[in-house]
């Protein structure tokens, strides 16, 4: 998994290279920041803090 | 086109380009290369005293990458001529984004570890744990984005990079930093998690090499 939103980011820094096109841009940009968020999210789920709040 | 892009537009057009605009071109050189840095230590950590990565950690890394992308952006745009205000705006403000989502991320780990006696994951330095030095790496990182944001009016690059053949030398350079380091997290990602969907919350070997029998 963390593997391939490495691909993700580095498709993103091709983007940002062959300088595509905004729309298509954007939307990879915001789709790879989505997915490794998402990818993160597990940890604090499943993790106890053990800290009483 | 609003009246205020108008204007934007055609002062940025007419506007000479001063010290202040190849500054903060070279400012977004500066914070490309240094998060690529703080990749370069992580790399040392990795390789150099062969140490590995957990799952947070190349969390981490990828919020660095992810927030170098903005402001290299930035850069890849003023190769091919005038940076609008609205790309400056945009890459910085991606910039910020990224890195605070990052932090979070350094700070849940930090948290992970702060009840005692948990001695922390892997190994400090200068006292503090890759991960806190994380955390600060990307409030920095945050301040330094919000701070380019703000000075924009004195900041933007215009055409700097037209004006200035060491700048177009350093767009080169910049972009090859963030590809080649871009490039190898994903190299070393792939040799750690190997042909597998998890990756281990402690890992203690190359699990590519593990799978061959190597």
């Amino acid at each position: 998994m963390y593997t391939l939103l490495f691909l993700l980011i580095l498709l993103c820094v091709m983007a940002v290279l062959r300088d595509w096109p905004a729309r298509a841009r954007s939307l990879l940009w915001a789709g790879t920041l989505a997915a490794t968020a998402i990818a993160f999210l597990p940890h604090v789920i499943t993790h106890t803090f053990h800290i009483a709040l | 086109m609003s009246t205020a892009t108008a204007t934007t537009a055609r002062i940025s057009s007419t506007s000479p380009v001063r010290l202040s605009n190849r500054l903060g071109l070279w400012f977004a050189h500066a914070y490309v290369v240094g998060l690529c840095g703080t990749l370069a230590g992580a790399y040392f950590f990795q390789f150099g005293l062969w140490e590995y990565p957990c799952p947070m950690c190349l969390l981490q890394r990828m919020f660095f990458l992810l927030s170098a992308v903005g402001p290299a952006w930035i850069i890849a745009r003023s190769r091919k001529g005038e940076v609008t205000t609205r790309a400056w705006a945009s890459g910085w403000g991606w910039a910020i984004m990224a890195a605070l989502i990052g932090s979070v991320v350094s700070a849940t780990q930090v948290l992970m570890h702060i009840v005692p006696p948990d001695p922390g994951y892997a190994g400090a330095l200068f006292g503090l744990h890759l991960y806190t030095w994380a955390l600060i790496a990307f409030l920095g990182a945050a301040v330094a984005a919000a701070a380019a944001l703000f000075l924009t009016p004195r900041a933007e690059p215009l055409n700097a990079t037209a004006a200035s053949p060491l700048l177009r030398k350093a767009a080169t350079f910049t972009l090859a930093v963030i590809t080649v380091f871009a490039a190898s997290n994903l190299v070393a990602c792939f040799l750690l998690e190997g042909i597998n969907w998890q990756l281990s919350g402690d890992p203690t070997s190359y699990q590519f090499f593990t799978d061959l029998g190597l």
